[in-house]
């Protein structure tokens, strides 16, 4: 080949070559098969704090953290104390709702978690108080649903179990939906009532 | 005159054209056949028309399960499981089955079928296998009639395979069992190392005694 | 040949005709050697490259080469780390019968029964134990039997951070291979791809199968237990940086 052949080539393919480098840096940056991107989504990783009168917008309503306290598990009937094993510490978090926007959509896949001061994360109705109840009433599952559909607040319970040595510092809301999304109140582990 | 004036250039244009216009003839008429066949179900999978035979109580060796044919019948019912329709029956298959693939295996419903039997009533279409290949309703473990989750590598198991049968269906003196190989090999769909390609192996044909009258 | 005899006119590109303009364009190429040996080195190219990805398609790792589990393993009564759960092989039984509850149906085997004591101590979230296996030097698997219900694997009981649980894990496998084998344990499901399996052997031999084929009585299961009274392992707990 020449070299005029050559300056040819450059001249009739310059355009080709330019368009080739935001194709490659595209094709790169959307990989559709990115497990760590799919991985990562599905954690809990931002935080959605409240604002200035403790309500937090997630997931189509808002919510605001009730109380945090040392679960008073006992028989309804008897009043008879649920034996929990030695150093372990019930905690219920109780956390109000406002509307949902969707009542069949809102929050699906809800679940609580409580982290403690060293940053575990603790889940919702753990299967050691499988066999345990509050004394208010039944500990069933927590759902972030209103026993009505048209009720404008409901309440949920959430109960965890942490070991003696260690206290609550944050109760996290996750939905499945909202992810890597969720709600999180932070605590104060120094003031809340003892277990 | 030529043509075009072109010359030498033209000329080998026209030498080059000819086997690729050739060429390109040929994969019209492959593409053509192909596609006739395939109307025409060339492409279906087909059994081999001789499957072996294997005897009544002889192992059909292969992976991933060694199966060995016992005996059939028909019960009304057995023990804990009833058909749905009262009128109806099990047709059972007993069987040996021992895991010959490297891992314990959950789907040992897969192992066999009955071929050619009317009247099967849930007619749970086995994978991968030809039209008619229906898996058992339930899989129970003879050793305490429980429904077989997995089986496990060595370890021969007795198991019967269930079949609710209607009713008014003809009533077979005897069955023809298929017996169910699969492949490890590397799937093309997911890059890994997986069981495929369930194909008929082996038949037993096996006497059916009827036991509807007993308790 | 033209019908009047004449000779063909010469070609174009020797003429000083309209056509001129042909050989004054670079990119055309030149006629003759060089073209043949520019179809030659297209070839030998296409021969390259070809070649070059069959060798790199015939090195590569296969799927499950690349995307194998990570194995922790460590001896008895250590805790090795599947990444989000620490777990200790505390021991083994052997039984030919073993029974969930006493009064419950006894299960007997082809082969023999190995339960395998643990404890399991998630690290820093709730976690389950989904993954439970034990393999023999040959490489042979066996999931934990559906025969009982496992206390512990399965996706049944949510392990807390800072709660160690010891259960048994309950295996039926043939009787050869019952001294020769290693539990494998973690929070994956089915799927082990990219996931950590904790590896223990599991401590039995010979005497032990023996006794406990031997035995007349079932084995009764264990229940869970909770053992965060345990001063040692509190201690394990609270340093987290393991």
């Amino acid at each position: 080949m020449t070299a005029a052949g050559g300056r040819g080539w450059w001249r009739r393919n310059w355009w080709g070559l330019l368009a080739l480098v935001p194709v490659l840096v595209t094709a790169v940056a959307l990989s559709p098969n990115d497990a760590y991107e799919v991985w990562r989504t599905a954690q809990p990783r931002e935080a959605v704090g409240p604002d200035r009168d403790g309500w937090i917008s997630y997931g189509g309503t808002r919510l605001r953290l009730a109380a945090v306290v040392p679960a008073d598990l006992r028989d309804p009937d008897t009043e008879e104390p649920y034996q929990l094993p030695p150093g372990l510490q019930a905690w219920q978090a109780t956390v109000t709702f406002g509307r949902l926007a969707d009542p069949d959509n809102s929050l699906l896949g809800c679940a609580f978690l409580l982290e403690d001061e060293a940053g575990r994360r603790f889940g919702d109705h753990p299967t050691e108080l499988g066999g345990a109840e509050l004394a208010g009433g039944s500990i069933g599952p927590t759902i972030c649903r209103p026993d009505e559909p048209e009720d404008d607040t409901f309440e949920a319970i959430a109960l965890f179990l942490l070991p003696e040595s260690t206290r609550p510092a944050a109760l996290l809301l996750t939905a499945s939906d909202q992810l890597p999304a969720y709600a999180r109140f932070e605590l104060d582990p120094a003031a809340l009532p003892a277990g | 005159m030529p043509r075009e004036p072109g010359g030498r250039p033209g000329a080998d244009r026209r030498s080059l054209a000819t086997p690729l216009r050739l060429a390109g003839v040929g994969v019209c008429v492959l593409v053509l056949v192909v596609a006739v066949a395939g109307l025409a179900g060339g492409l279906e999978r087909v059994p081999a028309p001789q499957l072996p035979v294997v005897a009544v109580d002889e192992v059909s060796e292969g992976e991933p399960w060694n199966v060995t044919v016992t005996a059939a019948h028909l019960f009304r019912e057995l023990g804990d499981y009833s058909p749905v329709d009262e009128d109806n029956h099990w047709l059972v298959i007993e069987t040996n089955v021992e895991v010959t693939a490297d891992e314990s295996r959950g789907d040992v419903s897969s192992a066999l079928y009955p071929w050619g039997v009317e009247g099967l009533v849930s007619e749970f279409k086995l994978t991968g296998l030809e039209e008619g290949a229906f898996g058992a309703d339930e899989v129970l473990l003879v050793r305490d009639s429980t429904q077989v989750g997995a089986l496990h590598p060595g370890l021969v198991e007795r198991v019967v395979f269930l079949w609710e049968q209607a009713g008014d269906a003809p009533v077979p003196t005897e069955v023809t069992v298929r017996i169910v190989s699969m492949t490890l090999r590397e799937s093309t769909l997911s890059g890994h190392m997986e069981w495929l390609d369930p194909e008929p192996r082996a038949r037993v044909t096996v006497p059916v005694r009827d036991r509807r009258d007993e308790s | 040949m033209s019908p009047n005899g004449q000779d063909p006119p010469p070609s174009p590109r020797f003429t000083t005709g309209p056509l001129r303009w042909r050989a004054a364009v670079p990119q055309h190429r030149s006629p003759g050697g060089s073209r043949i040996g520019s179809a030659l080195a297209a070839l030998v190219l296409l021969v390259v490259v070809v070649a070059a990805g069959g060798l790199v398609v015939g090195t590569e790792l296969n799927d499950d080469r690349r995307f194998r589990e990570f194995v922790a393993s460590g001896p008895v009564g250590e805790p090795v780390s599947a990444h989000t759960v620490d777990l200790t092989v505390l021991g083994a039984r052997t039984a030919a019968t073993i029974v969930e509850e006493p009064g419950f149906i006894p299960r007997d085997t082809a082969g023999v029964w190995v339960l395998v004591r643990i404890r399991a101590l998630a690290q820093r979230e709730p976690v389950s134990i989904g993954y439970a296996a034990v393999r023999d030097s040959a490489g042979r698997e066996w999931s934990a039997t559906e025969r009982v219900e496992q206390p512990l694997v399965g996706f049944g009981y949510q392990l807390e951070p800072g709660i160690p649980v010891e259960a048994e894990v309950v295996f039926e496998v043939p009787r050869e291979v019952a001294t020769d084998l290693t539990v494998r344990l973690g929070d994956a499901g089915v799927d082990l791809r990219m996931q950590t399996v904790a590896e223990v052997p599991v401590p039995v031999d010979e005497a032990a199968v023996a006794a406990g084929l031997a035995a007349t009585e079932p084995l009764v299961l264990a229940d869970p237990e909770l053992v965060i009274a345990d001063p040692q392992v509190l201690v394990g707990t609270e340093g987290n940086g393991r």
